[in-house]
């Protein structure tokens, strides 16, 4: 080969490489656009979901925003720690509150928490022995406790028919399962800074409030017995008792008592609490009115036998009576040595009167026995005398028209002759008007249809049996 | 051997470059010319500007991050709470107010007057909220009850009553009327008792969810389904 020749192929050689030189820079400069391209296009689609993401940050503030404010009403509803140390003490205050003792509690016992859970459960069982509305209240003050409590199971056993027909009240067995929840967070929940969170909060304040009601437990609204008899109950009654109120009757009638009972108790506190004298004597005379009153229902009640459901009769002895003579026997105490107050000797003698009114005399006597010892240093008080006197004849009618009802008359029949005086055959005897049956009993009037006596000073009239003719 | 060419000088052949050679060379020329211009092309023209763009993008995207990071760290701080709140609404789903299912049920007992409709009462009362998912069932009540009647009919009045209550509102419907007289008792009045079962057992608790008025929402797949209408207790007939 010719050194020209080999000078060519060198050339050729040389112009091939860099032929091939400039094929590869191209090639690696293209696939370095392509990538750049895709890297481009990658950018291109992650910054158009970021920006998507970026239009849904103002609503998730919004909702981080509610979620911490509601999360103050998640942490207030379930129990922390200290809350759970003093369940049992807030158990017996429900159960005192609502009349009762708890028998048991029995210590709660905690669930393993699962891993990242942020709610520990608490379980306890509480024995108590109650009636059932005793039974209600009690669920009602778990169940609308601010912490979440939940009953899961619960057992009534009630109480014997023999058992309540004794002194004690009825009371039913229970036995009540009720979990709680500790809340401990396990999460580490990083509170994000929001810029003008305040201002923010302010505008979100209906939703936040629209949701904490949606967390909130609904509550029920437990309106007590409302004259509703207990279930538990055995509601039958003796035969021998008669004809009787019906159940839901007396226990609205006992209701109506317990309420007036409170009301009075509520005047004799404002009484005793009042700031002067004025307001004293307002008070006291306010007080003498519905004690006279509820005295009066009561003394009525009792003598009507209204009362045979034996649940009813116990409470109209502790709501009513009970109360009634707390209130009388403090006023007696504070009298001071004075004897009973105008007030009140006004209120017994118009009880006296009202009863006598409807010849209720066994209850205007009833009205008398209450002020009866206290009459003497009464007496003393020219003020008070007049209406002492008063009461004092009040309770000679009453005892006359019960001695005199005593007083066994056999009226035969009358014969009235016109121009003749009119005789009446009495317990087989005749009689005529001005005659005496005995030392106190003097044929009075002689009419067809009945006989008037004078009786220890009064005119009494017994009427005369109408027998069907034939 | 060795040719010496002895002509003189103007006579000698002119030398000249071989067409073939001047195209090789031309070629080889615009070849590599080309490419080099091809290559000073994409280096300085669609490189520099896929390079710009891509400094743009990534300039903007470095200028979003940090509110993504915001909103990535609100994300999860909102999950954290979305877990408390599913967690909370769980435990919640179970639970039922047994105030108002008590009170319902004395509610219902009263509605029967002194016996006019029925007398009953009850012996004892059980309740369980046990969930059994192989049997589907959540809890039931049970209870010993005695109707104060000869007639058996006041038994089913009192059912009647409590499947129309909004006691049974929580409660699938009561099982049918059964029940044994018991031997009479003539010193009581009514003399004559019938005694029978009483049990409910509860709905899933999708159908017994209950709004913050404490009223019974629609279950969750039937909300376009209007709310039914509420029967009132009746009086039935003895």
């Amino acid at each position: 080969m010719t050194p020209e020749k080999k000078r060519w192929f060198v050339m050729g050689g040389v112009a091939f490489a860099i032929a091939a030189g400039l094929s590869t820079l191209l090639y690696y400069q293209h696939e370095g656009i392509e990538r750049r391209r895709a890297e481009v296009s990658v950018l291109k689609q992650q910054i158009e979901q970021d920006k998507e993401l970026l239009q849904k940050t103002p609503d998730l503030v919004k909702k981080v925003i509610i979620q911490r404010e509601t999360d103050a009403i998640v942490k207030e509803m379930l129990s922390d720690e200290k809350d759970v140390t003093n369940l049992a003490r807030t158990l017996n205050r429900f159960s005192e509150e609502s009349g009762f003792t708890l028998s048991s509690v029995k210590d709660g016992t905690r669930t393993t928490r699962k891993s990242k859970e942020d709610f520990e459960r608490v379980s306890y069982t509480l024995a108590f022995e109650a009636d059932a509305f005793q039974l209600l209240s009690f669920l009602h003050k778990i169940e609308g406790h601010k912490r979440f409590m939940s009953v899961v199971a619960f057992k009534l056993q009630a109480a014997n028919r023999n058992e309540y027909t004794q002194d004690a009240p009825p009371r039913h067995r229970v036995t009540l399962d009720l979990e709680t929840y500790v809340y401990a967070p396990t999460g580490n929940a990083k509170e994000v800074k929001i810029d003008h969170y305040d201002k923010k909060k302010e505008l979100l304040i209906s939703e936040i409030s629209k949701r904490g009601a949606e967390l909130r437990f609904p509550a029920y609204d437990y309106r007590g017995q409302r004259a509703r008899r207990d279930p538990w109950i055995d509601p039958r009654v003796p035969v021998d008792g008669g004809p009787t109120m019906p159940i839901e009757d007396q226990i609205a009638l006992v209701d109506g008592l317990a309420e007036k009972a409170v009301e009075v108790q509520k005047v004799w506190e404002e009484a005793q609490a009042a700031e002067n004298l004025i307001q004293t004597m307002k008070l006291r005379a306010d007080l003498e009115t519905k004690l006279a009153l509820l005295e009066e229902e009561i003394r009525r009640v009792d003598s009507a036998g209204f009362l045979v459901f034996v649940p009813a009769m116990r409470r109209f002895d502790k709501n009513v009576v009970e109360v009634v003579a707390g209130v009388r026997t403090a006023m007696a105490k504070g009298e001071g040595g004075q004897g009973p107050s105008t007030a009140l000797l006004r209120e017994t003698h118009e009880a006296m009167q009202r009863h006598i009114d409807i010849q209720e005399y066994e209850l205007a006597l009833a009205a008398f026995a209450t002020v009866e010892s206290r009459l003497g240093l009464a007496d003393q008080d020219p003020l008070k005398e007049p209406l002492v006197q008063g009461i004092r004849e009040l309770k000679h009618l009453a005892d006359t028209v019960l001695a005199f009802e005593k007083i066994e008359l056999r009226i035969g029949g009358v014969a009235i002759y016109e121009g003749k005086d009119p005789v009446v055959l009495i317990n087989g005897q005749a009689y005529g008007e001005g005659d005496m049956l005995d030392e106190e009993l003097i044929v009075h009037n002689i009419r067809p249809d009945q006989i008037e006596f004078a009786f220890r000073e009064l005119i009494l009239a017994r009427p005369l049996e109408i027998r069907p003719s034939g | 051997m060795i040719l010496i060419n002895l002509l003189p000088d103007e006579l000698r052949q002119k030398k000249r470059t071989p067409v073939k050679l001047l195209l090789a060379v031309a070629g080889t020329v615009a070849v590599n010319g080309t490419l080099a211009a091809y290559w000073a092309w994409t280096a300085f023209g669609v490189s520099a500007e896929v390079r710009s763009e891509l400094s743009l993008l990534q300039e903007q995207k470095a200028g979003l991050e940090p509110q993504v990071a915001y909103h990535r760290d609100l994300e999860k701080e909102s999950a954290l709470f979305d877990a408390r709140e599913e967690k909370l609404k769980s435990i919640s789903a179970n639970r039922v107010s047994w105030t108002r299912k008590v009170d319902e049920l004395i509610d219902v007992i009263n509605v029967g007057g002194d016996g006019e409709k029925y007398l009953v009462w009850l012996d004892d009362l059980n309740v369980d909220q046990k969930e059994s998912s192989r049997n589907k069932s959540f809890g039931s009540l049970k209870a010993s009850g005695h109707s104060g009647s000869p007639s058996f009919a006041h038994v089913a009045n009192f059912l009647d009553d409590l499947e129309r209550s909004p006691f049974c509102e929580d409660f699938n419907k009561p099982s049918n009327p059964e029940g044994s007289q018991t031997a009479k008792d003539e010193g009581l009045m009514p003399a004559e008792v019938w005694n029978f079962p009483l049990q409910v057992t509860l709905k899933a608790p999708d159908e017994r969810r209950r709004g913050p008025d404490g009223k019974l929402l629609p279950p969750p797949d039937k909300k376009a389904a209007p709310a039914p209408t509420k029967k009132k207790p009746t009086g039935g007939k003895s």
